[in-house]
C-alpha cells in the first residue's frame, strides 16, 4: 500500500494509455470468437458422425472456456489498473504490477531529477499521443516509463515540481 | 460424459474462485486510498462470471447420463 510522507500530496496519477488495454481486448475478442468457428463446423461434422449427444458437453466446455477468458481479461485489466506512476510534490513513484503476487515499486525524489526526455515512435503513438518518458537522475539509474499518455503535461509537471522557480520549462510540441 | 463433466466442474469452480479472490484482494489492497474503487468493472466481471457458471451448470444437466 502507498504511504505518503508528511506534507506530501499527490499531484498526478498516470496509468498506461488506453490503447494498451485495447490491444488486450482485441486478442480477447479473437479468442472469444474461436468457439463460434467450432460451432460453424459442427453441422458439417454431424453429417459424418452423430454428435447430438455430445452437444451439451461441448456447450458446457464452451461456458468454462469463456469463464477462463473472462478471468484472464480481468487479470489483464487489474494489471493495467494497478500499474501506475504517481507524481507527488516530493517524488515520482513507479508502481509496476506483474500479474498476481508480484509487484515492483520504485521512486525518485524530485530534487534528483536532472533531465526529462520524451520519445514517440510509430504511427499509433503519434496519432494517439502517447510514448516513453525517460528521467535522468543525479547519480542514479535511468527511470523509464512506457506507453504514457499526456506526455508533455507530465514532463512539465515533473520539471515544475523538481525545480521550482528555476528556468526549467518544457517545450510545447510543434 | 456426465461424470467427467461433474469432475471438471468440481475441480474448476474452487480454482476459479481462488483466482478471482486473489484478483479482488489485489484490487482492494493496492487501489490508492481516496480514489474510486473499481466497483463497476468488478461488478460486471462478477455478474458475467456467475452467468457463465450458471450456463455451465445448465448444460451439465443437459448431458445425458
Amino acid at each position: 500500500m502507498l504511504q505518503l510522507h508528511p506534507q506530501e500530496k499527490i499531484i498526478l496519477v498516470i496509468r498506461k494509455h488506453w490503447f494498451v488495454m485495447v490491444r488486450t481486448i482485441i486478442i480477447f475478442l479473437i479468442l472469444v470468437l474461436m468457439p463460434v468457428a467450432v460451432f460453424t463446423f459442427l453441422p458439417l461434422l454431424s453429417q459424418i458422425i452423430d454428435i447430438a449427444p455430445a452437444v451439451p458437453f461441448i456447450n458446457f466446455l464452451t461456458a468454462l472456456y469463456l469463464m477462463v477468458l473472462l478471468s484472464l481479461l480481468f487479470l489483464a485489466w487489474m494489471d493495467y489498473y494497478l500499474d501506475m506512476w504517481i507524481v507527488t510534490n516530493q517524488r515520482i513513484i513507479d508502481i509496476e504490477q506483474l500479474g498476481l503476487f508480484s509487484r515492483n515499486v520504485s521512486e525518485i525524489p524530485l530534487e534528483r531529477v536532472q533531465d526529462v526526455t520524451l520519445e514517440v515512435h510509430g504511427i499509433f503513438e503519434t496519432v494517439l499521443k502517447f510514448g516513453t518518458i525517460r528521467i535522468q537522475t543525479a547519480g542514479e539509474r535511468e527511470f523509464q516509463i512506457t506507453d504514457v499518455p499526456h506526455l508533455y503535461e507530465l514532463k512539465e509537471t515533473i520539471l515544475r515540481y523538481a525545480h521550482p522557480g528555476s528556468k526549467f520549462k518544457s517545450q510545447t510540441p510543434v | 460424459m456426465l461424470i467427467p463433466a461433474i469432475i471438471i466442474l468440481l475441480l474448476f469452480t474452487p480454482l476459479y474462485g481462488v483466482f478471482v479472490f486473489a484478483i479482488l484482494y489485489h484490487l482492494k489492497t493496492y487501489t490508492i486510498p481516496g480514489r474510486p474503487h473499481p466497483r463497476v468493472v468488478t461488478t460486471i466481471f462478477l455478474f458475467l462470471s456467475t452467468l457463465l457458471w450458471l450456463f455451465a451448470l445448465y448444460f451439465l444437466f443437459k448431458i445425458p447420463y
